[in-house]
């Protein structure tokens, strides 16, 4: 086997890891022949639409669907009293043990508890007539009081959503290394903070979307979902509706986006292929824009709270933390996540040897959290980035040398930390490989900080407000179990993969090839990469947590390399010849001694067809798979450093410049990495600056479109200048870490400690992540004197 | 039920006729009726730009016109950019830059960008963002939308050079 | 977000028009540009029974110089004016102000008039029209004619604002004349994006130097574009400089008219304190622009 990801397999020219290649999905893209699911039609669809809740608590008195039902063009209309007793609650799929049954369900059953629940389904000729006979469904509520905040819901004598619960904490976890009690009680300093984290999501451009269809014959019913986990979703549904998994195939067409929001399982992927077998016909759900803000995941918010044991040199001895997840009205799928992410990995990449934390996750009356690119990642850099910026500040300290005095070093490396990933098995967190310091130091030359700071202060003698921030994160990416391949060469040369990654913008298709293509010694573009099909990929764990292209892409190699094995039995057989006496040379194996005796990976699967007989393979197909088990996640890292300008006047935050120097392991396809960066420092950009979820004091959303929520356009986004360093990781052969996530996961961090930075002589301390609107810059130098913050909870 | 309506349109150069409720969005008659699924829905109130076609040769919302208004007009969508064999500068140079990545938003920008560098052959940044300031992209962060933006000005301007005719002589 | 059931009907001329609307009164939309329209229709918080397109109506299309002004005919597009030699020549406040409407995408459908007719508190036109003034022409049932001065129309409390049998045919601005000063500020969160307070001034210097016929109007600070009286009083008769603006400016903060609300974007505390700012940035930028011109005249 081939190990080392620079050089070609067994003699290719070129090889294509490490190269910026471009992508083999863009031109049908690029000539409007993507297929997402709102794309595809079939005879006599149909098409559903949600009645959902507009109350954000409220108990269902009763639901009249009769003038629904009789609306012409209507063929039916269901409510969750329909199907209460046949389907199962949506699963969650990272509880503790200990967890209480807060689980969502596919329509609402007596009790709606965030605006948006969805309460019935209607399924008509097509969506207009749905809508319309959506509006004829009559619910009587009785409202209820409505928590909103981690405030109001943890407060003693709070309502409880679940009243069976007696509490609205609905998972606790802890976990704890070193002795954090003694390493306080002798601490030089002790620092104490506090820190919140607003609502924010993934936003993807494509909402989500469904659509089933029966075969009347065999009862199996085909589901097009926009999802992240094709596989994932196929056991879920057809847990949730009781079915035999193999009854239902699920398709992942191109999907628009996902970003975490579509790393759940949802009411309306079991409802259309219920509906569909019901009726006979093919049911379609298309979210729209305004249901989106209500009924796809949430992602981020939580409450911190923070206990620090501080040398006077600024070495951080122990730290405690507490972190409360406003998880929304129950479990989504991955409600739970942020929470262990947060609790494994707010120590980033410092040393601090005591560490203890808690984690809850509590529910209120809104739209259910989710994982979000970075998961808990960035909640938790940005609380470790702003409690450093803190102690630099009260020590007299340099922002980057109080990093460098606490940051592991190469040498510390792998570092036992002590702790687990949650609830996932196997999950002792163990750094792998990488130089931090060293990062740490490019990002600072990139912007060059000691110019910066003279820049700094010529702007405020002339009344401008610059600012700089730095952040740091270690990110525990390329998560398992496994990633599926399988790998097919048939008689006349076509080579198709068919990967468990299910991609939705990665590029996955290009990057897998690549890493087939070195294999073979073949042409990149002789690869067909299939994917995102239960049908025809056998098995897969999808695409999420800066999974795919280190782990479905190993997988994907691997599968090569066990072709490859095949294929030289084969040869060593039919020439005949010993193993030793043969070699490849681009895609092509033969005699050492005579290139001209030898065998194509085509002949070779002609071969293998045996010649016509009756049993053999037909046409002739040279075949491997791959079940790629990691042996531990990776943990990929990055130094981000912004600079920001604060306009006094005004209150708007512009992000000047940004830098970016990052460990991703070995990089693929550079052109694609850095997409992935640049795209998620804008995320990032725009959860700091632009984007809030916001509800009213009733729990009603006031940000449902996309002129409310604001996301970023070209002009928010500065020239990111990025660094990549590669340092493999030991935990697949090719060295691969993973970067989907990593741009977003430090840039609160960095955009916070900036706009602090240049607000510093107002004294301003900063102690959320936003979003720093004009008003709240405003409010925060004391121009405007009322902050801008959600109402506060009425309960 | 209201009452349907004609329509008789030119869409892509072809002439295409229906009948259509007076409610049915532009978008929908695209990809619905005529099954030209390439132009996008994202916002459904003029924010994203996904949907964005030309009506008689400017970029306009397709999600803020009902079909019904087309009538008589020339709509030019994704599909008509280019081909295959030889795709339009503009979508070239989004694939040299990388200036896509999920894609759903991209066939609205293709046609913005493609309408505003035959007005515009020598962009600056600043007219450059104001135009795409009308298209949101959460994927790729702009940047390689707008190297690409640029790389396909340039690319223009010399297929223009190369086609001009030569001095005589 | 599919808009209720309607009947639609595209009438050629504007007697169809009027008798559509006089059939349907209240039940009836008029469909211009569409590009506010459309989202409130797609939201069911529009429902009507019948929509007018007068997108067809012949003749709305005009823009013509008409008494010392600009007379803009209600199917004028915001970016046909925006590029508009003579808008820009003789009314430059509007084509500036048009700039920031939308997205140019959007500006390609939406109206100049359809933009005064909704009476948005955000909106630019408006914003231009309680600046400089100018009016309305409107047709009710029975062919019934009249003009509304702009700035009363803008008021959601005068009798001027549009009746249910009615149309806006044409808007009027009056002549910039050459020599003033104007600009046209806004702050947004995001480019192309509302503005939080948008802000329009013209004046002019006198020989002496001193400020002449200053009016001042602003966005996003009450239920509609207001002018700001004390702010144009504090200007008036005073030498043109930076102090004299800045002291000026300062006056709007405690402007009778000023009743700005907290919505999704801002506070109403933010939309007062920014609102000097973007008054002394919006005069100096007249100034600077003036002082360009006669330069520019004089080389």
């Amino acid at each position: 086997m081939n190990t080392t990801p620079g050089a070609p397999a067994d003699g290719a020219k070129t090889p294509y890891f490490g190269r910026g290649i471009r992508r083999q999905e863009d031109r049908r893209l690029l000539l409007g022949r993507g297929r997402y699911v709102a794309d595809i039609k079939l005879p006599g669809q149909a098409e559903m639409a949600v009645v959902r809740s507009p109350f954000a608590h409220a108990r269902i008195r009763a639901i009249r669907v009769r003038s629904a039902r009789a609306h012409p063009g209507v063929y039916c209309v269901i409510t969750g009293r329909d199907i209460a007793e046949t389907l199962k609650p949506l699963p969650a799929l990272d509880l503790q043990p200990s967890a209480k049954p807060a689980f969502s369900r596919v329509l609402a059953g007596d009790v709606v508890r965030y605006v948006g629940e969805a309460i019935a389904a209607v399924v008509a000729v097509d969506r207009y007539t749905a809508e319309d006979a959506a509006e004829l469904v009559e619910v009587d509520y009785e409202p209820l009081p409505a928590l909103l905040s981690l405030e109001a819901a943890l407060a003693p004598g709070a309502i409880h959503l679940y009243p069976d619960f007696g509490t609205n904490v609905v998972q606790t976890f802890a976990q704890e290394a070193g002795d954090v009690d003694q390493a306080l009680a002798t601490a030089d300093r002790v620092y104490r903070e506090k820190f919140s984290i607003h609502r924010y999501t993934g936003i993807p451009m494509e909402t989500r979307g469904v659509l089933a269809d029966a075969d009347p014959n065999t009862g199996t019913v085909t589901l097009w979902t926009s999802t992240q986990f094709p596989h994932r979703v196929r056991d879920c549904v057809t847990e949730v509706l009781g079915w035999p998994a193999g009854r239902l195939r699920v398709i992942a067409p191109d999907v628009g986006g996902g970003f975490g929001v579509k790393e759940a399982i949802y009411g309306e992927e079991v409802l259309a292929p219920l509906l569909a077998t019901r009726l006979g016909r093919p049911v379609r759900w298309i979210e729209d824009r305004a249901e989106h803000f209500v009924a796809s995941c949430h992602g981020r918010e939580q409450d911190h709270e923070v206990v620090a044991a501080v040398r006077h040199d600024g070495v951080i001895t122990a730290l405690e933390s507490v972190c409360a997840t406003n998880i929304g009205a129950a479990f989504a799928t991955f409600s739970n996540a942020p929470g262990y992410y947060v609790s494994a990995m707010i120590r980033g990449p410092y040393r601090i040897p005591h560490y203890r934390s808690k984690v809850l996750s509590v529910v209120t009356n809104k739209t259910p959290l989710n994982v979000y690119r970075g998961a808990g990642h960035p909640q938790a850099v940005f609380c470790m980035e702003r409690l450093l910026d803190r102690i630099a500040d009260d020590l007299g300290l340099d922002r980057a040398e109080i990093r460098l005095r606490n940051m592991l070093t190469p040498a510390e490396l792998p570092a036992d930390r002590a702790v687990t990933l949650g609830a996932r098995p196997n999950s002792r967190v163990i750094y792998d490989s990488g130089d931090y310091p060293r990062c740490l130091r490019q990002a600072v030359a990139l912007l060059d900080y000691p110019h910066f700071r003279r820049e700094q202060l010529a702007a405020r003698n002339a009344g401008r407000y610059l600012g700089i921030g730095l952040s740091f994160y270690v990110e525990a990416t390329a998560f398992g179990p496994y990633e599926f391949s399988e790998l097919w060469v048939d008689a006349r040369g076509a080579i198709t993969l068919f990967t468990g990654s299910s991609p939705h913008g990665q590029g996955t298709a290009t990057t897998h090839a690549q890493l087939v293509a070195d294999e073979l010694g073949v042409k990149v573009d002789a690869i067909t990469v299939v994917h995102g099909d239960t049908g025809v990929v056998k098995e897969g764990i999808g695409t999420w947590g800066s999974r795919s292209g280190a782990v479905g892409g190993t997988a994907a190699r691997l599968a090569a390399v066990k072709l490859k094995e095949a294929a030289r039995d084969l040869a060593r057989r039919l020439l005949p010849a010993r193993d030793e006496e043969l070699e490849w040379t681009e895609g092509r194996i033969h005699l050492r001694s005579d290139s001209q005796r030898g065998y194509s990976l085509a002949e070779l699967a002609a071969a293998s067809a045996g010649g016509g007989r009756a049993d053999a393979p037909s046409p002739g197909l040279l075949k491997a798979e791959v079940r790629f088990q990691v042996p531990g996640v990776a943990y990929a890292y990055a130094a981000h450093i912004a600079i920001v300008e604060v306009e006094i006047a005004t209150g708007r935050v512009l992000v000047r410049r940004y830098g970016v120097a990052h460990d991703c392991g070995r990089v693929i396809n550079p052109r694609i990495v850095g997409g992935q960066i640049v795209g998620g420092v804008a995320q990032g950009i725009g959860g700091t600056i632009l984007e809030e979820l916001r509800y009213d004091a009733d729990g009603r959303m006031l940000t449902r479109g996309l002129m409310d929520y604001l996301m970023p356009s070209a002009a928010d986004i500065p020239p990111i200048e990025l660094v990549h360093l590669e340092t493999p990781t030991p935990h697949n052969p090719y060295g691969i870490k993973g970067a989907g996530e990593g741009g977003m996961t430090g840039a609160p961090g960095a955009l916070v400690g900036a706009i602090e930075d240049a607000l510093k002589p107002f004294g301003v301390r900063i102690n959320d992540d936003g979003p720093f609107t004009p008003s709240r810059v405003l409010a925060l130098v004391g121009k405007a004197a009322r902050p801008q913050r959600a109402p506060k909870a009425s309960a | 039920m209201s009452q349907r309506h004609s329509l008789i349109l030119e869409v892509n150069g072809q002439m295409r006729n229906a009948l259509v409720a007076p409610r049915l969005l532009l978008c929908d008659f695209l990809r619905e009726d005529l099954e030209l699924t390439g132009t996008h829905v994202g916002c459904q109130v003029g924010a994203c730009g996904a949907c964005t076609v030309l009506l008689d040769g400017k970029p306009v919302r397709s999600c803020l016109l009902f079909a019904l208004q087309a009538e008589g007009r020339a709509i030019r969508t994704v599909e008509a950019l280019g081909t295959e064999q030889a795709l339009h500068p503009v979508q070239e140079a989004f694939e040299e830059q990388h200036g896509l990545q999920c894609g759903f938003c991209t066939p609205g920008i293709l046609i913005t960008v493609a309408h505003f560098l035959e007005s515009h052959p020598e962009p600056t940044d600043e007219e450059i963002m104001a135009v795409l300031a009308g298209h949101l992209c959460r994927c790729t962060g702009y940047r390689n939308i707008l190297a690409a933006v640029r790389a396909a000005a340039t690319q223009i301007a010399r297929d223009k050079a190369a086609a001009s005719p030569r001095p005589p002589g | 977000m599919k808009p209720v059931d309607f009947d639609y009907a595209a009438p050629k001329s504007v007697a169809e028009a009027l008798e559509l609307l006089a059939a349907w009164r209240h039940e009836a939309k008029i469909l211009a540009g569409g590009q506010s329209l459309v989202p409130l229709l797609v939201a069911r918080s529009v429902r009507p029974r019948f929509v007018i397109d007068i997108n067809r109506v012949a003749g709305l299309g005009y823009i013509e110089e008409r008494d010392g002004g600009l007379a803009i005919g209600a199917m004028v597009r915001q970016a046909d004016c925006e590029a508009s030699p003579l808008v820009r020549r003789s009314c430059p406040l509007l084509a500036e102000a048009i700039r920031w409407v939308a997205t140019p995408q959007v500006r390609n459908r939406g109206t100049v008039v359809g933009s005064l007719a909704q009476r948005n508190a955000i909106s630019q036109i408006p914003t231009v029209g309680a600046a400089i003034g100018g009016r309305l022409k409107i047709v009710g049932s029975g062919n019934r004619m009249r003009t509304a001065e702009t700035e009363a129309f803008l008021d959601a409390s005068s009798a001027a604002t549009l009746q249910p049998d009615e149309l806006v045919l044409e808007c009027w601005f009056p002549e910039q004349k050459p020599g003033t000063a104007w600009a046209f500020v806004e702050v947004q969160r995001r480019l192309a994006h509302y503005a939080l307070v948008g802000v329009a001034v013209v004046f002019a210097i006198d020989p002496a130097g001193l400020i002449t016929d200053a009016r001042v109007a602003a966005s996003g600070v009450a239920d509609r574009p207001i002018r700001l009286g004390s702010v144009e009083q504090a200007l008036s008769s005073r030498p043109a400089t930076r102090e004299v603006f800045a002291e000026a400016s300062r006056a709007a903060v405690n402007d009778p008219l000023m009743a700005p609300r907290e919505d999704v974007h801002a506070t109403a505390e933010y939309r007062r304190a920014v609102t000097p700012t973007l008054v002394e940035r919006a005069l100096i930028q007249a100034k600077a622009r003036l002082e360009a011109e006669i330069q520019s005249g004089r080389q």
